[in-house]
């Protein structure tokens, strides 16, 4: 056994291209698999432990006052006797009592006593009795947490007062000390970094003079968008700000206060905001969750593309070390029928043979990992870099070496073991017979006298290439997984930009505003939206009968974004997915869905919906392509109705450039406005959130286009080591070095060239599948589409790589004198 | 006789880390044009070597070698394939046919580009293919293999038949068919036949043996009278 070992083990030092050639596609496979989990892992341990450390919140709720059942005809009266007021709010105040007392308060009247009752402060004690019935109803308990928003002309910061035994939310200390003094501040250290600034440097907020006294992340900004109209953060210009509580006080900017809620035992999210009217998920409290949910997600997509690709390129591995086998079986017949002439079995001649997939496996895992966990820390770094959140020591996690090594070397080596104990089957004075290698099979000879009407040089170059079906059979195999990775680097190369430009298509606003309340306020300038949030209470398909939904996550949110919209539009349009503008007069009862909620929720047209607490049973007439969560399109008219509210909207689409500067917006619209994105944040906004999953896939992308170039390498020289013969002879008969060229190694040319062809339906078929996964955990239809450009452009990389790889193995060729190619073997 | 190849103080020397082999050492050489010339010596003595070098197969270390006015060591690339296309046929001991390819093909497969190439039906004719020519070479013996490789070696209407060990593989009966299949091209054609052979017997049918022992030419012996192929004894 020795000796077949040491046998085994020249051959491989005679042909180091192909065991490096498995070495490294190993390397390639287990390096990014272990990189990426040992950074998901470390991230996500860094996560759940910040967040069980730190405390932060589950949720936070706003509570919603209705002014005409919350308060009494006596406790406004004792109100009134309590705050100084204007002459126009104590106005107000007496209009408010008297429809109190006649029981006809309008929803216009009851915004304004909304505005002066906040100005005052005045709503605090009921919404703590509001708060404390659900907190005891659901099991949770609450705490207040508040911060202010300051701005210094680019700059903006969040400023929060720094409490000792804060329950929930604790600030989290990187470095130094938190504030003590009036004059004494905490910043985060990337802004730090940024500004040049240090622990007992000078800051001005607010036209006053700090000491930072050390640098501190809020529990509660994991993902640090400072306010909703920045929605990506930037480090230099954003910053969180602790302060003393009594500097807090008197510190001025716009407050932002959240009810900050645990659950003491199960999250009861779903059941509040389903059952609970009193308090609803405001702009603010959906951007805390943004901020706190984004890191996990961000995790677990990355662990899910790193998986489902590992699969895939160990997958493509294997089939590259059993080509590399075979062909080492085929070049040592003879070898191995003297060995089995002289009594060696089967099992021992195939064991030898494990040294490939044992060296290959061995080296490549432990080298894969050793560059895997290096790399990770990097990694990590870049999945960390948007987020807040301290990062946790590396530790040296002996599973992965494991699953490194072990899988790999394992799976491959059984592979080898049974593919070699078959194609050892043949007896030793077959494998010894002279010829006993050029047997034509059926196939090839039918296809030699159907090609008998071919000109020679065709006649030629088919033969050659149908010289082995299996060998032909491998080249296209092997030019079809490399097509795969190939069409995968290409469709998600620009799947991003795609999506953003894909939703932003044809826009002509600028500016999109939202109100806090529906407004009545007559506009014929803006296209005007009425939107709310609906759960979908049931589906019908076009046949009335019921359907269900796709199975998603368990803690999915289902919040269905309806508009309301008017028939004419100016700024904005709905396309469907061949880019055909969609008619948006949807009177009776019509429902225009987008992208999102046709392939998550398996919406289709013709369906019909019916939403929870909306009397309508809407009919979905078409799909709008956008990728932006689940938003649907109804007649503004008709759902204001469904809505019993009056003819209203609290959403617009404008081109009025005063939206650019709140100063330009009159006291009346600003007091109810929200929010205002201009495009450009949309546009950023998005991004951002694409950026999430970006990471990950163009990691994924980079080992995929090097191994790309690995097999084809391998491949190429296979064909090179396959027609050494071939080509010497026709050296020697005075074939020129193009004639031959042309003749034998173009010879799989049309091969490949079909091979990646099939192969892009395939992998777009895979990655609809991959997608469909995700689906079930992201509110993103992820469109996997390939362009007629893009797709040549593949083939081109494949062609190239494919000649360019001949030519390298061809360098090799040219150092064999003719007369030793020509001996016999 | 006209001289066809002129050897003039040709050496070559393979050099592996620590030693050297010459294969060739100082060969001076004159080859007639048409006749048999039989090179013969024990393994290893530089006879598959001299045929290589005189075919332009492998490149000398030192010397020159002149076909007719032409030294065809200093060839460029073009010069060199424009050379082997038009000059030599190689008969090679292992056959090297194309496997994929029919008797009749793999004859095309030199017939294909050669500028005037005899015709392909007459030289299968002549080695007595014609019931074997749309066989694959698996489907072959031995012997009718070697008729292949010699009607492929043919086809070009070379001006040098180069044999390298052309019934080595064969037995008495099929190598003195291949034998007297070589005498015929021979006369017929009028072109030079090169034969190298470990078998001294062979000897009897060429106008020249040259006898090889470490690289260099031991003897040559000029034959006054030839034998047929038939008539010679078989070592």
């Amino acid at each position: 056994m020795k000796l077949l070992f040491i046998n085994s083990f020249s051959s491989i030092r005679k042909k180091k291209l192909q065991i490096i050639g498995i070495i490294l596609l190993v390397f390639l496979s287990t390096s990014i698999y272990t990189m990426m989990n040992m950074a998901v892992d470390r991230m996500e341990g860094a996560y759940t432990n910040y967040i069980n450390e730190q405390n932060v919140e589950d949720l936070s709720l706003t509570i919603d006052i209705d002014y005409r059942n919350s308060y009494t005809y006596s406790d406004v009266l004792n109100i009134k006797g309590n705050i100084e007021t204007d002459d126009n709010e104590q106005y107000i105040i007496n209009l408010y009592l008297m429809c109190l007392a006649s029981r006809n308060c309008t929803d216009d009247f009851l915004k304004q006593v909304d505005r002066v009752f906040e100005k005052y402060d005045l709503n605090k004690s009921k919404k703590q009795e509001v708060l404390e019935d659900i907190a005891r109803k659901y099991n949770f308990y609450y705490e207040e947490t508040r911060s202010k928003l300051g701005q210094n002309n680019d700059y903006i910061y969040r400023v929060m007062p720094y409490i000792k035994n804060k329950k929930i939310n604790k600030p989290f200390l990187i470095k130094g000390k938190f504030p003590t003094a009036n004059n004494e501040v905490t910043i985060l250290d990337g802004y730090a970094k940024k500004n040049n600034l240090k622990i007992g440097s000078k800051i001005n907020l607010s036209d006053k003079e700090y000491t930072i006294v050390g640098y501190a992340y809020a529990s509660d900004y994991m993902y640090p968008i400072i306010n909703i109209s920045s929605p990506m953060f930037d480090e230099q210009k954003h910053n969180i700000v602790f302060m003393h509580s009594d500097e807090y006080k008197n510190f001025n900017g716009v407050e932002e206060i959240a009810n900050s809620i645990k659950f003491k035992k199960e999250n009861r999210t779903d059941e509040i905001v389903e059952k609970e009217k009193k308090a609803y998920l405001s702009m603010n409290d959906m951007l805390r969750i943004v901020r706190n949910k984004s890191p996990k997600l961000k995790f677990e997509n990355g662990r899910i593309f790193t998986e489902s690709f590992l699969y895939l390129l160990l997958g493509v591995s294997a089939i590259i070390i059993l080509v590399i086998a075979k062909k080492r079986i085929d070049d040592e017949r003879l070898q191995i029928g003297v060995l089995k002439a002289l009594g060696y079995n089967r099992s021992s001649i195939a064991l030898s043979y494990l040294l490939y997939p044992l060296i290959g496996g061995l080296v490549g895992g432990i080298l894969g990992f050793t560059f895997g966990y290096f790399m990770h820390p990097t990694m990590t770094s870049l999945f960390i870099s948007y987020y807040n959140v301290p990062t946790l020591k590396a530790t040296f996690d002996t599973s992965y070496l494991l699953k490194s090594t072990l899988i790999p070397t394992v799976v491959l080596s059984i592979l080898t073991f049974f593919i070699f104990l078959f194609m050892l089957r043949h007896k030793a004075l077959y494998l010894l017979r002279e010829g006993s290698n050029i047997k034509v099979n059926f196939i090839s000879r039918i296809i030699s006298r159907i090609t008998m009407i071919l000109p020679f040089k065709e006649r030629l170059r088919i033969s050659l290439a149908n010289r082995s079906i299996g060998k032909l059979f491998i080249v296209s195999l092997s030019s079809f997984l490399t097509g795969l990775l190939i069409v995968l680097v290409l469709v998600v190369f620009d799947l991003f930009s795609f999506i953003i430009d894909k939703s932003f298509k044809d826009v002509k606003y600028d500016y999109v505003v939202n109100y806090l309340k529906p407004e009545t306020t007559i506009n014929l300038v803006d296209d005007l939206v009425l939107t709310r949030g609906y759960e979908i209470s049931k589906v019908y398909d076009s046949n009335d009968d019921l359907k269900d939904l796709k199975e998603r996550k368990k803690d999915s949110n289902n919040s269905i974004t309806i508009e309301g919209i008017d028939k004419e539009l100016k700024y904005f349009y709905l396309y469907d997915e061949n880019n055909n503008k969609l008619n948006t007069d949807l009177s009776e009862d019509k429902i225009i869905i987008n992208t999102n909620m046709s392939k998550i929720l398996g919406l289709e047209i013709g369906d019909k919906i019916i939403f929870k607490n909306l009397d309508r049973k809407y009919t979905i007439v078409n799909i709008t392509e956008s990728f932006n969560g689940f938003s649907a399109y109804v007649d503004r008219e008709d759902f204001a109705k469904a809505m019993s509210l009056k003819l209203s909207y609290n959403k617009i689409y404008s081109k009025d450039s005063k939206y650019s500067d709140y100063s330009k917006i009159e006291n009346e619209e600003i007091m109810n406005i929200a929010s205002i994105f201009s495009t450009k944040d949309l546009k950023r906004n998005m991004g951002t959130i694409l950026e999430t999953y970006d990471i990950s896939l163009y990691v994924v992308m980079v080992f995929a286009a090097i191994m790309v170039f690995v097999i084809v390498l391998i491949i190429a020289n296979i064909v090179i080591e396959e027609n050494k013969k071939t080509i010497s002879l026709m050296r020697v008969l005075g074939y020129k070095k193009k004639e031959i060229n042309s003749i034998v190694l173009n010879m799989y040319t049309p091969f490949i060239i079909i091979s990646y062809i099939l192969s892009i339906p395939a992998m777009i078929y895979l990655l609809e599948k991959i997608v469909e996964i995700l689906m079930k955990d992201i509110d993103f239809a992820l469109p996997i589409t390939i362009s007629y450009i893009k797709a040549f452009i593949g083939l081109l990389i494949l062609l190239v790589g494919y000649y360019l790889a001949m030519y390298i193995s061809k360098r090799t060729l040219k150092r064999i004198p003719l007369s030793v190619a020509l001996k016999r073997e | 006789m006209a001289v066809i190849y002129k050897l003039v103080n040709v050496s070559k020397i393979y050099k592996r880390k620590n030693f050297e082999t010459r294969a060739l050492d100082d060969i001076n050489l004159d080859i007639n044009e048409g006749e048999v010339i039989v090179i013969v010596g024990p393994s290893g003595s530089g006879k598959s070597t001299l045929l290589n070098v005189l075919s332009c197969v492998d490149n000398v270390t030192n010397g020159e070698i002149y076909y007719k006015d032409m030294n065809i060591c200093l060839f460029n690339e073009k010069s060199k394939v424009e050379y082997i296309r038009e000059v030599p046929g190689f008969i090679f001991q292992s056959y090297n046919l194309i496997p994929n390819l029919i008797a009749k093909e793999n004859i095309e497969l030199a017939s294909h580009i050669s500028k005037a190439p005899l015709d392909v039906k007459d030289i299968i004719k002549l080695v007595g293919l014609n019931e074997h020519k749309y066989k694959f070479p698996f489907q072959m013996s031995g012997g009718q293999l070697q008729r292949v490789s010699i009607a492929r070696a043919l086809v070009k209407n070379p001006r040098v038949l180069f044999c390298d060990e052309p019934t080595g593989a064969l037995d008495e009966k099929m190598g003195k068919q291949i034998l007297k299949l070589l005498q015929k091209i021979n006369k017929q054609y009028k072109n030079t036949l090169i034969i190298v052979t470990h078998n001294p017997s062979i000897g009897d049918i060429a106008n020249t043996v040259i006898t090889m022992k470490n690289g260099k030419i031991d003897n040559i012996k000029r034959n006054e009278k030839t034998k047929k192929a038939d008539e010679i004894g078989w070592a």
